[in-house]
């Protein structure tokens, strides 16, 4: 199976070429003018440019840099809230219905109602990027922190361990991969949250560019930072997968099972 | 100790609310006053703001400028609302709406118009497969504009009045401008409501056999009609008189130099509005009255036709919506 | 039992406490674009005729395109998981189709769906797509080895280990999944109606800004949520109802 782990090595390229390579064909096919739906090369070409002149890439760093930030920000809320929930019944219970509640409403719904309250700028990012990343930290990490077994916390109990110690050294890294299963999903859609605001009310970033770009009639561009933005999700969780290997990586090894 | 945490927590929640809170005002107090915060959606007429910026004719008036893009009339109006641009510049719709529904905005220099007979910068245009010939062909048929409670819906339903139709004789889509050539290439709209520079790219599409069916937002352009306005809120227009002359006095003095410099008005379409070279060259300014000045009566117009076809309820006085300057 | 409802009721001044700093932020405003919840309720009376006709418009599509997704999607994911060298390089296709978010495709889908409703369909059984995918393909992928040399000692033959022991120790990951899925597809929904807006709620939504009756739209907001919050019961309940045993395995022994 020599040839098998050099695809999977190669993975990356495979998928781009896959990728490129379809849709090169249905340009080839000419299904569409080519007007709206430029071919590969023109593609690059448009992006070169836009890299070589510096603007995609600050905007790439502003969008990317709002996800991360984000994306940490409502981990850390949702695990606060997840720890919370643990700690109190009433609380977990009144936490559960604010997050049925508020968790089916998609981000394009809040933004156009948003911008009136919080305006164009910092708020109105931090409000809708929390309201929709918070959930899957937080649900993943209840669950978790519930589904620690009772064995591992009455050995702590037996050590003599307090509420707090056994919060932080028991259950909290009995729960991270989970917490961390989470997190990787959150991160998706913190990404997507972003450039969502970006383009609906955004003044910067990779979803104002794309805006932008359409209303010049330059196609091309557009579709060059349409690959950007799938980029971007490739690189947010070989982040994700990189953190949660330095945290948990103790749990990935005892996981590893001979085949 | 639960009861500790919860008590700790809420405190902790609260006081973050707080610190935030007062920073936000810190931050809103120490803005200066010089300072003018202009939220904008980019269209041809505001090619001169961006222009005067660019030769530094608002910091030779003492006035320091910020310009905001935003993505339409509306969010144009939040960023007013929500305190976070000072100025703002659209289609005269969308303030006429946020007032009716509270926004307490004035507008008060209008820099385009239309009028008949060739000095229109909407229309509405059909492809050749949907076999529109005119505006009575639409009936029953797809067409598409780009926001709801803007200039487009605007000028299909007055053009549909004046054929004898409605809205309802009509499947209307809300679609954003760039998609529509494709749109109606592929033909998933038959007809649809365009400005520069999308029009002229449709025009220009052979493929697409285009047939202009209307042009002029409204039927009636005997007249001139305003087809953009700058305004501000009440607070800040009645807080800020001096600069407000001044940002007019600015613009007048770009407006002015634009159309008496080509080379200048196509490098400043180029640069601005990102446009190829080659499209600059068509590219016009859409002015016909040198005077940037708004009068209820012009805004009384607009309140007509939009009351005429139903988008609001009447009676409505022009007047109100007009903050008048002197520049 | 009795301490159950207790902790229900108490839950809920939580929620409460909220909706009362919002009214009392909403009465400091004094604004229209910022409502209260008073101003929301009333324009959900005022509003809820038309919202409640949009609102069927939108599940209806939303049903269609997770219809769609469930057919092609687990499938593939079953087949990508067993089929472990495609699995595994094709990942970070799945990773960057995921991140795509649907403003950003649907000019692109538009191309070749058009603005009605198979354009919206087809958004919406890409946005259901990646949950189920990932799941069926993590689930088929992962099963448990220790299953799988169960099947052998019992000499099962090929059919019967995958209806056996493969499809019922991976449904639970792909209910995971379907439950992700049915939540995307309404949040993509809407979305999808908000940006070609024909009819549907998010159509109503986008008017409703468009003529600041901010109001009135946090009214559809309302509507959505609880077309979320009654539609998730509901496969709550289908999953508890299904997958007894996997729940009655995963309680901790007490």
């Amino acid at each position: 199976m020599n040839w098998a782990i050099w695809a999977e090595r190669l993975r990356v390229p495979i998928c781009a070429a896959l990728l490129l390579g379809a849709w090169q064909l249905v340009y080839a096919l000419g299904v569409v003018p080519e007007k709206y739906f430029p071919s590969i090369p023109t593609i690059a070409t448009a992006f070169w440019a836009m890299l070589n002149d510096g603007t995609v890439l600050s905007a790439w760093a502003v969008t990317f840099g709002r996800a991360t930030v984000g994306l940490i920000g409502a981990a850390l809320l949702g695990v606060a809230l997840a720890i919370i929930s643990d700690l109190s019944p009433v609380l977990s219970r009144g936490i559960r219905y604010i997050s049925d509640v508020l968790q089916p409403i998609p981000p394009a719904a809040f933004v156009p109602m948003a911008v009136f309250m919080l305006g164009l700028g910092t708020k109105l990012y931090a409000f809708v990027i929390i309201l929709v990343t918070i959930w899957p930290p937080y649900l993943n990490g209840v669950a978790a922190l519930a589904g620690v077994g009772s064995v591992q916390l009455n050995t702590g109990r037996m050590f003599g361990l307090t509420n707090w110690q056994l919060l932080w050294q028991v259950k909290l890294p009995a729960a991270l991969p989970e917490i961390f299963t989470g997190i990787r999903y959150a991160a998706t859609i913190s990404l997507i949250a972003v450039i969502v605001a970006e383009m609906l009310a955004g003044r910067d970033g990779i979803g104002f560019m794309i805006f932008k770009k359409a209303f010049a009639l330059r196609t091309p561009e557009v579709f060059g930072l349409m690959f950007l933005v799938g980029l971007n999700g490739v690189l947010l969780n070989g982040l994700v997968n990189l953190l949660r290997q330095g945290l948990t990586g103790w749990h990935i090894k005892m996981m590893e099972r001979p085949e | 100790m639960a009861k500790f945490i919860r008590r700790a927590v809420l405190g902790g929640v609260l006081s973050g609310v707080a610190i935030a809170t007062v920073l936000a005002s810190t931050i809103a107090a120490s803005a200066e006053d010089t300072k003018v915060r202009i939220a904008y959606f980019l269209a041809d007429s505001m090619l001169p703001a961006l222009y005067a910026q660019e030769k530094g004719y608002f910091a030779a008036a003492g006035i320091a400028p910020e310009f905001i893009a935003v993505q339409g009339g509306p969010a144009v109006v939040a960023a007013i609302a929500s305190g976070e641009a000072d100025i703002g510049y659209s289609s005269p719709v969308p303030p006429i709406n946020g007032r009716l529904n509270g926004v307490p905005i004035k507008m008060f220099l209008q820099l385009s118009q239309e009028v008949d007979p060739d000095k229109k910068y909407t229309w509405l245009v059909a492809s050749g497969a949907s076999g529109i010939k005119d505006m009575a062909g639409v009936k029953g048929k797809k067409i598409a504009f780009n926001a709801n409670g803007g200039l487009c819906e605007l000028m299909w339903c007055d053009h549909l009045a004046a054929t004898g139709l409605t809205i309802d004789d009509v499947r209307p889509v809300v679609l954003p401008f760039p998609e529509q050539e494709a749109a109606l290439e592929q033909g998933n709209i038959d007809a649809t409501c365009a400005i520069n520079p999308f029009y002229s790219s449709i025009s220009g599409n052979t493929a697409l056999a285009p047939v202009t069916i209307a042009a002029g937002t409204l039927h009636d352009l005997t007249q001139p009609l305003m087809n953009d306005a700058l305004f501000a809120s009440d607070d800040w227009l009645a807080a800020n008189g001096e600069a407000v002359v001044k940002v007019a006095q600015v613009m007048d003095k770009a407006r002015h130099e634009l159309l008496g410099n080509r080379a200048a008005l196509e490098g400043a379409a180029v640069q601005f509005m990102e446009l190829t070279p080659e499209a600059a060259k068509a590219f016009n300014l859409p002015i016909v009255k040198e005077s940037m000045a708004i009068t209820g009566a012009d805004v009384q117009r607009i309140l007509d036709a939009m009351i005429a076809t139903g988008m609001q309820p009447g009676p409505l006085n022009g007047a109100d919506f007009v903050a008048e300057v002197k520049y | 039992m009795k301490r159950e409802t207790r902790i229900a009721l108490l839950g809920l001044l939580v929620p409460l406490g909220i909706v009362i700093l919002w009214q009392i932020a909403a009465l400091l405003q004094k604004t229209p674009l910022f409502p209260g919840p008073g101003k929301v309720v009333v324009a959900i009376w005022d509003n809820y005729p038309v919202i409640l006709h949009q609102l069927g418009i939108t599940l209806r599509r939303a049903s269609a395109g997770f219809a769609v997704a469930v057919v092609t999607m687990i499938p593939l994911g079953i087949f990508l998981g067993r089929v472990r060298v495609v699995g595994k390089v094709l990942e970070p296709l799945m990773d960057m189709l995921a991140t795509l978010p649907p403003p950003a495709i649907i000019p692109l889908v538009m191309l070749f769906a058009g603005t009605g409703d198979w354009a919206k369909i087809v958004i919406i059984a890409y946005a259901a797509a990646v949950p189920l995918l990932m799941n069926s393909y993590e689930a088929s992928h992962s099963i448990n080895p220790m299953l799988s040399r169960v099947a052998k000692s019992l000499h099962l033959s090929r059919l019967e280990t995958m209806r056996l022991i493969d499809w019922p120790s991976s449904l639970p990951m792909i209910a995971t999944g379907a439950r992700l899925a049915i939540a995307s597809s309404l949040l993509v929904s809407v979305t999808s109606e908000m940006l070609l807006s024909t009819n549907g709620i998010g159509t109503y939504l986008q008017r409703s800004q468009e003529n600041f009756r901010i109001d009135a739209g946090l009214a559809g907001i309302a509507f959505i949520s609880l077309a979320g919050v009654l539609v998730n019961a509901g496969v709550f309940r289908l999953e508890k109802k299904w997958l007894f045993w996997h729940y009655r395995d995963q309680r901790p022994a007490e």
